[in-house]
Protein backbone atom coordinates (compact mmCIF):
# COMPACT_ATOMS: atom_id res chain seq x y z
CA UNK A 1 0.00 0.00 0.00
CA UNK A 2 1.52 3.10 -1.25
CA UNK A 3 -1.62 5.48 -0.82
CA UNK A 4 -1.02 9.07 -0.40
CA UNK A 5 -2.24 10.13 2.71
CA UNK A 6 -5.80 11.29 3.05
CA UNK A 7 -6.18 15.55 3.85
CA UNK A 8 -8.83 17.72 4.86
CA UNK A 9 -11.41 19.42 3.72
CA UNK A 10 -9.54 22.42 1.59
CA UNK A 11 -11.04 26.09 2.51
CA UNK A 12 -13.21 26.37 -0.38
CA UNK A 13 -14.39 22.87 -1.24
CA UNK A 14 -17.66 21.88 0.28
CA UNK A 15 -18.26 20.77 3.61
CA UNK A 16 -20.22 17.34 3.53
CA UNK A 17 -22.83 16.10 6.26
CA UNK A 18 -21.79 14.22 9.13
CA UNK A 19 -23.54 10.64 9.49
CA UNK A 20 -25.63 12.11 12.42
CA UNK A 21 -26.83 14.66 10.11
CA UNK A 22 -27.98 11.67 7.44
CA UNK A 23 -29.28 9.93 9.99
CA UNK A 24 -31.93 13.01 10.34
CA UNK A 25 -32.70 12.82 7.03
CA UNK A 26 -33.31 9.13 6.86
CA UNK A 27 -34.94 9.48 10.38
CA UNK A 28 -37.96 11.94 8.87
CA UNK A 29 -38.33 10.16 5.43
CA UNK A 30 -38.61 6.33 7.20
CA UNK A 31 -41.43 7.71 9.85
CA UNK A 32 -43.13 10.19 7.05
CA UNK A 33 -43.18 6.99 4.72
CA UNK A 34 -43.97 4.70 7.61
CA UNK A 35 -46.87 6.89 8.60
CA UNK A 36 -48.48 7.30 5.43
CA UNK A 37 -47.98 3.47 4.39
CA UNK A 38 -49.46 2.43 8.25
CA UNK A 39 -52.73 5.19 7.40
CA UNK A 40 -53.44 3.58 4.11
CA UNK A 41 -53.71 0.10 6.02
CA UNK A 42 -55.54 1.55 9.36
CA UNK A 43 -58.16 4.64 7.87
CA UNK A 44 -60.01 2.08 5.60
CA UNK A 45 -60.11 -0.47 7.88
CA UNK A 46 -61.18 1.93 10.77
CA UNK A 47 -63.85 2.80 8.20
CA UNK A 48 -65.16 -0.04 7.33
CA UNK A 49 -65.39 -1.90 10.65
CA UNK A 50 -66.54 -0.82 14.41
CA UNK A 51 -62.90 0.15 15.78
CA UNK A 52 -62.84 -2.41 18.03
CA UNK A 53 -62.55 -5.20 15.42
CA UNK A 54 -60.04 -3.57 13.69
CA UNK A 55 -56.94 -5.25 14.02
CA UNK A 56 -54.31 -2.83 14.05
CA UNK A 57 -51.21 -3.91 16.40
CA UNK A 58 -49.45 -5.96 13.78
CA UNK A 59 -49.36 -2.61 11.00
CA UNK A 60 -48.11 -0.52 14.13
CA UNK A 61 -45.56 -2.78 14.97
CA UNK A 62 -44.19 -3.16 11.76
CA UNK A 63 -44.63 0.83 11.32
CA UNK A 64 -41.92 1.41 14.19
CA UNK A 65 -39.64 -1.83 13.42
CA UNK A 66 -39.21 -0.67 9.89
CA UNK A 67 -38.68 3.08 10.43
CA UNK A 68 -35.75 2.00 13.08
CA UNK A 69 -34.51 -0.71 10.63
CA UNK A 70 -34.89 1.47 7.51
CA UNK A 71 -32.85 4.54 9.74
CA UNK A 72 -30.37 2.22 10.61
CA UNK A 73 -29.45 0.72 7.44
CA UNK A 74 -29.81 4.20 5.01
CA UNK A 75 -27.54 6.10 7.50
CA UNK A 76 -24.96 3.36 7.28
CA UNK A 77 -25.53 2.64 3.54
CA UNK A 78 -25.35 6.48 2.95
CA UNK A 79 -22.64 7.08 4.80
CA UNK A 80 -20.26 4.75 3.23
CA UNK A 81 -21.26 5.55 0.04
CA UNK A 82 -20.23 9.74 1.58
CA UNK A 83 -17.21 8.10 2.55
CA UNK A 84 -16.09 6.07 -0.11
CA UNK A 85 -16.77 9.29 -2.54
CA UNK A 86 -14.53 11.72 -0.30
CA UNK A 87 -11.78 8.59 0.13
CA UNK A 88 -11.36 9.24 -3.81
CA UNK A 89 -11.22 12.58 -3.73
CA UNK A 90 -8.47 11.87 -1.11
CA UNK A 91 -10.36 13.81 1.71
CA UNK A 92 -10.63 11.78 5.26
CA UNK A 93 -13.94 10.36 5.36
CA UNK A 94 -13.12 9.45 9.61
CA UNK A 95 -12.96 12.87 10.35
CA UNK A 96 -15.71 14.92 7.89
CA UNK A 97 -18.55 12.20 8.43
CA UNK A 98 -17.51 11.78 12.97
CA UNK A 99 -20.09 13.61 15.19
CA UNK A 100 -18.69 16.72 17.05
CA UNK A 101 -19.71 19.16 19.21
CA UNK A 102 -22.69 20.49 17.20
CA UNK A 103 -24.12 17.58 16.71
CA UNK A 104 -24.56 17.03 20.44
CA UNK A 105 -25.97 20.88 20.97
CA UNK A 106 -28.43 20.18 17.76
CA UNK A 107 -29.53 16.69 19.04
CA UNK A 108 -30.40 18.55 22.64
CA UNK A 109 -32.46 21.24 20.87
CA UNK A 110 -34.08 19.14 18.58
CA UNK A 111 -35.23 16.89 22.09
CA UNK A 112 -36.16 20.27 23.53
CA UNK A 113 -38.24 21.44 20.83
CA UNK A 114 -40.31 18.01 20.75
CA UNK A 115 -40.60 17.87 24.59
CA UNK A 116 -44.01 19.56 24.91
CA UNK A 117 -45.69 18.34 22.09
CA UNK A 118 -45.00 14.92 23.72
CA UNK A 119 -45.91 15.45 26.80
CA UNK A 120 -49.52 17.07 25.86
CA UNK A 121 -50.13 13.88 24.03
CA UNK A 122 -48.85 11.11 26.45
CA UNK A 123 -51.37 13.04 29.12
CA UNK A 124 -53.96 13.03 26.34
CA UNK A 125 -53.54 9.48 26.04
CA UNK A 126 -53.40 9.14 30.22
CA UNK A 127 -57.14 11.13 30.05
CA UNK A 128 -58.12 8.49 27.07
CA UNK A 129 -57.43 5.26 29.35
CA UNK A 130 -59.33 7.39 32.17
CA UNK A 131 -62.32 8.23 30.11
CA UNK A 132 -62.53 4.29 29.27
CA UNK A 133 -61.67 4.70 25.67
CA UNK A 134 -61.48 1.51 23.79
CA UNK A 135 -57.91 0.34 23.13
CA UNK A 136 -58.01 1.24 18.99
CA UNK A 137 -58.15 5.14 19.89
CA UNK A 138 -55.38 4.82 22.79
CA UNK A 139 -53.17 2.85 20.52
CA UNK A 140 -53.64 5.45 17.71
CA UNK A 141 -53.02 8.35 20.22
CA UNK A 142 -49.91 7.15 21.50
CA UNK A 143 -48.74 6.53 18.00
CA UNK A 144 -49.34 10.15 16.33
CA UNK A 145 -47.91 11.40 19.64
CA UNK A 146 -44.90 9.24 18.88
CA UNK A 147 -44.44 10.05 15.31
CA UNK A 148 -45.83 13.80 15.50
CA UNK A 149 -42.78 14.06 18.28
CA UNK A 150 -40.31 12.83 15.98
CA UNK A 151 -41.33 14.41 12.83
CA UNK A 152 -40.76 17.91 15.06
CA UNK A 153 -37.52 17.02 16.47
CA UNK A 154 -35.87 15.96 12.78
CA UNK A 155 -37.14 19.36 11.10
CA UNK A 156 -35.91 20.96 14.01
CA UNK A 157 -32.97 19.52 13.98
CA UNK A 158 -32.21 20.12 10.31
CA UNK A 159 -33.67 23.42 10.60
CA UNK A 160 -30.71 24.32 12.79
CA UNK A 161 -28.60 22.02 10.46
CA UNK A 162 -28.75 24.26 7.24
CA UNK A 163 -29.41 27.62 9.06
CA UNK A 164 -27.68 27.24 12.43
CA UNK A 165 -28.40 28.36 16.02
CA UNK B 1 -31.80 31.12 44.28
CA UNK B 2 -32.20 31.35 40.59
CA UNK B 3 -36.27 31.57 39.27
CA UNK B 4 -35.82 28.95 37.10
CA UNK B 5 -34.16 26.64 40.07
CA UNK B 6 -37.02 27.45 42.17
CA UNK B 7 -39.82 26.07 39.49
CA UNK B 8 -38.02 22.60 39.16
CA UNK B 9 -38.13 22.58 43.16
CA UNK B 10 -41.61 23.41 42.61
CA UNK B 11 -42.13 20.94 40.01
CA UNK B 12 -40.25 18.28 41.65
CA UNK B 13 -42.63 18.58 44.85
CA UNK B 14 -46.17 18.69 42.99
CA UNK B 15 -45.19 15.47 41.05
CA UNK B 16 -43.96 13.63 44.14
CA UNK B 17 -46.94 14.27 45.96
CA UNK B 18 -49.39 13.51 43.23
CA UNK B 19 -47.52 10.19 43.02
CA UNK B 20 -47.17 9.65 46.58
CA UNK B 21 -50.74 10.79 47.11
CA UNK B 22 -52.28 8.89 44.05
CA UNK B 23 -50.60 5.62 45.80
CA UNK B 24 -51.86 6.24 48.81
CA UNK B 25 -55.31 6.16 47.51
CA UNK B 26 -55.36 2.79 45.33
CA UNK B 27 -53.73 0.70 48.22
CA UNK B 28 -56.02 2.21 50.49
CA UNK B 29 -58.84 1.40 48.34
CA UNK B 30 -57.08 -2.11 47.25
CA UNK B 31 -56.92 -3.13 50.65
CA UNK B 32 -60.51 -1.99 51.71
CA UNK B 33 -62.38 -2.37 48.99
CA UNK B 34 -62.04 -6.61 48.64
CA UNK B 35 -61.65 -6.68 44.77
CA UNK B 36 -58.68 -7.60 42.74
CA UNK B 37 -55.53 -5.31 42.49
CA UNK B 38 -56.29 -4.11 38.70
CA UNK B 39 -60.04 -3.67 39.15
CA UNK B 40 -59.86 -0.81 41.89
CA UNK B 41 -61.35 2.42 41.16
CA UNK B 42 -58.30 4.30 39.61
CA UNK B 43 -60.24 6.30 37.25
CA UNK B 44 -61.08 9.03 39.28
CA UNK B 45 -57.84 9.41 41.28
CA UNK B 46 -55.83 9.46 39.01
CA UNK B 47 -57.62 12.56 36.96
CA UNK B 48 -57.73 14.06 40.46
CA UNK B 49 -54.04 14.42 41.87
CA UNK B 50 -53.36 15.08 37.75
CA UNK B 51 -55.50 17.60 38.25
CA UNK B 52 -54.05 18.86 41.50
CA UNK B 53 -50.60 18.71 40.48
CA UNK B 54 -50.74 20.48 37.29
CA UNK B 55 -53.01 22.78 38.12
CA UNK B 56 -50.92 23.73 41.44
CA UNK B 57 -48.07 23.74 39.09
CA UNK B 58 -49.28 25.79 36.56
CA UNK B 59 -50.74 28.47 39.46
CA UNK B 60 -46.79 28.86 40.69
CA UNK B 61 -45.59 29.27 37.30
CA UNK B 62 -48.37 32.02 36.13
CA UNK B 63 -48.21 33.95 39.42
CA UNK B 64 -44.29 34.03 39.30
CA UNK B 65 -44.73 34.82 35.45
CA UNK B 66 -47.00 37.57 35.88
CA UNK B 67 -44.32 38.96 39.07
CA UNK B 68 -41.67 38.96 36.69
CA UNK B 69 -43.66 40.12 33.58
CA UNK B 70 -41.10 42.50 31.10
CA UNK B 71 -38.15 41.24 33.26
CA UNK B 72 -35.90 39.17 31.74
CA UNK B 73 -35.78 36.30 34.55
CA UNK B 74 -33.57 33.77 32.87
CA UNK B 75 -29.98 33.46 31.19
CA UNK B 76 -28.21 30.75 28.86
CA UNK B 77 -27.35 28.79 31.50
CA UNK B 78 -30.82 28.09 32.27
CA UNK B 79 -31.60 27.05 28.89
CA UNK B 80 -28.42 25.03 28.63
CA UNK B 81 -29.63 23.31 31.82
CA UNK B 82 -32.96 22.93 30.75
CA UNK B 83 -32.14 21.18 27.09
CA UNK B 84 -30.36 19.16 29.33
CA UNK B 85 -32.84 17.88 31.49
CA UNK B 86 -35.37 17.54 28.89
CA UNK B 87 -32.90 15.39 27.22
CA UNK B 88 -32.89 13.01 30.70
CA UNK B 89 -36.27 12.71 30.68
CA UNK B 90 -37.06 12.03 27.54
CA UNK B 91 -35.97 8.60 27.12
CA UNK B 92 -37.68 7.57 29.66
CA UNK B 93 -40.64 8.26 28.58
CA UNK B 94 -40.08 6.95 24.96
CA UNK B 95 -39.46 3.80 26.71
CA UNK B 96 -43.00 4.04 28.81
CA UNK B 97 -44.84 4.91 25.77
CA UNK B 98 -43.38 1.85 23.59
CA UNK B 99 -44.38 -0.46 26.73
CA UNK B 100 -47.53 1.03 26.56
CA UNK B 101 -47.76 0.35 22.50
CA UNK B 102 -46.97 -3.43 23.49
CA UNK B 103 -49.03 -4.11 26.48
CA UNK B 104 -51.86 -2.52 24.37
CA UNK B 105 -50.55 -5.32 21.85
CA UNK B 106 -50.96 -8.08 24.19
CA UNK B 107 -54.80 -7.11 24.68
CA UNK B 108 -54.20 -6.48 28.62
CA UNK B 109 -56.33 -4.68 30.66
CA UNK B 110 -56.29 -0.49 30.62
CA UNK B 111 -55.54 -0.42 33.90
CA UNK B 112 -51.81 -1.97 32.95
CA UNK B 113 -51.44 0.82 29.92
CA UNK B 114 -52.79 3.54 32.13
CA UNK B 115 -50.14 2.76 34.75
CA UNK B 116 -47.27 2.06 33.00
CA UNK B 117 -47.46 5.78 31.43
CA UNK B 118 -48.25 6.91 34.55
CA UNK B 119 -45.26 5.57 36.11
CA UNK B 120 -42.79 6.26 33.28
CA UNK B 121 -44.31 9.38 33.15
CA UNK B 122 -43.56 10.36 36.52
CA UNK B 123 -39.74 8.83 36.45
CA UNK B 124 -39.49 10.64 33.25
CA UNK B 125 -40.51 14.08 35.03
CA UNK B 126 -38.12 12.82 37.98
CA UNK B 127 -34.87 11.87 35.66
CA UNK B 128 -35.66 15.64 34.40
CA UNK B 129 -36.03 17.54 37.59
CA UNK B 130 -32.83 15.79 39.22
CA UNK B 131 -30.92 16.75 36.48
CA UNK B 132 -32.19 20.15 36.76
CA UNK B 133 -31.57 20.37 39.99
CA UNK B 134 -27.95 18.45 40.01
CA UNK B 135 -26.65 20.62 37.36
CA UNK B 136 -27.60 24.08 38.97
CA UNK B 137 -25.85 22.97 42.14
CA UNK B 138 -22.79 20.92 40.47
CA UNK B 139 -22.68 22.33 37.17
CA UNK B 140 -23.86 20.34 33.77
CA UNK B 141 -20.51 17.89 33.45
Amino acid sequence: MNAKPLRLPLDDEPQIMTAEQRSVWIYLAATVLATVAYAAIIVPRALDNPVAEVSWVRPMLLAIGGTILLTIVGTIVWSIAAGVRLGLRGRDPEIELESDVRDKEINKRGTTASSTLVGVGLLGVLILTMAGADHFWIGQALYVTGAAGGITEAITKLRLYQRGF
Amino acid sequence: MELELRHHLVGLIAGLGAFVAYWAIILNRAATDDVAFTEVAWRGPLLLVLGVGGGLYAVIYILSAVRNRGRVVTDVRDAEIRRAAEEAGAGLTGIASLTALILLGLDVSTFWVAHVLFVGGYLGSLAYSGKAITAYRKGLA
